[in-house]
């Protein structure tokens, strides 16, 4: 059976469209390769503070995630990590924070593909 | 050219403010408040972007010892941050922040904006 194409594209294209005037394919590349660097770090600051009950190591990371989604148009990432953080401020129990990390995680997945075509926008370049 | 201080720890936040502000002004980053504060009193900026989620010492407590200074305390400082609640707003100028900048950044005419009214 013939797969549906995705209706909706894990980069906001406005948000991409503004990096591109700002500076072309190398900021755009750049801003994409710098996120891909920093997010599985920033995603097991907050796995490990879930597991350690460290709230404020899960709002940190989160907060950092939050912030450096945006940059790149993956409002979808920003959202839930917004709600981690919104979760971890307010002193939501440890099993409520997993749920948000998982939401999380599989939001970064769901925007890994567009960000590495981003990223490779500018490696072909000297 | 006059030059900007942007005190940010994250690489990809301090690449687009750097590519928003090059052509009309020099731009020196800080990665710290700590290192902020020993930096701009050798090199004094005439206008401050401060992230407000700094690791270590938040720029709520950078501002605060910047104005503690009579070296620093005269230096417009534009606070960015990620929390754009009504209430922050009036908190950020309560703690003595000139202005206020929402990030992410989707509308770079709204730093140049709160940069050119503090520095004119």
């Amino acid at each position: 059976m013939a797969e549906e194409p995705e209706s909706r594209s894990a980069l906001d294209r406005e948000a991409i469209a503004r990096l591109l005037r700002l500076g072309g394919d190398d900021l755009a590349g750049r801003m994409a390769a710098l996120f891909l660097g920093l997010a599985p770090e920033r995603l097991r600051e907050a796995r490990v503070g879930v597991a350690a009950g460290d709230v404020d190591q899960v709002r940190r990371a989160a907060h950092s995630l939050k912030s450096s989604s945006g940059n790149v148009g993956a409002y979808a990432v920003m959202e839930a990590a917004g709600q981690l953080e919104e979760a971890a401020e307010s002193g939501d129990p440890p099993p409520t924070l997993a749920l948000l990390l998982a939401a999380l995680e599989a939001a970064l997945e769901a925007a890994d593909p567009e960000l590495r075509a981003l990223a490779a926008r500018t490696e072909s370049q000297a | 050219m006059k030059t900007i201080a942007h005190v940010e720890e994250n690489a990809d936040n301090r690449l687009l403010v750097q590519v928003i502000l090059e052509d009309a002004y020099r731009v020196v980053e800080y990665e710290t408040g700590a290192e902020a504060l020993v930096e701009m009193t050798r090199e004094k900026p005439d206008l401050v972007l401060m992230d407000i989620s700094l690791p270590e010492m938040d720029g709520t407590e950078v501002l605060r010892r910047m104005r503690d200074d009579p070296a620093l305390r005269d230096i417009p400082v534009v606070a960015i941050t990620a929390h754009a609640m009504t209430g922050d707003r009036e908190r950020l100028l309560g703690a003595g922040f000139d202005d206020y900048v929402s990030k992410p950044i989707v509308d770079e005419g709204v730093l140049l904006g709160a940069i050119q009214r503090l520095l004119s």
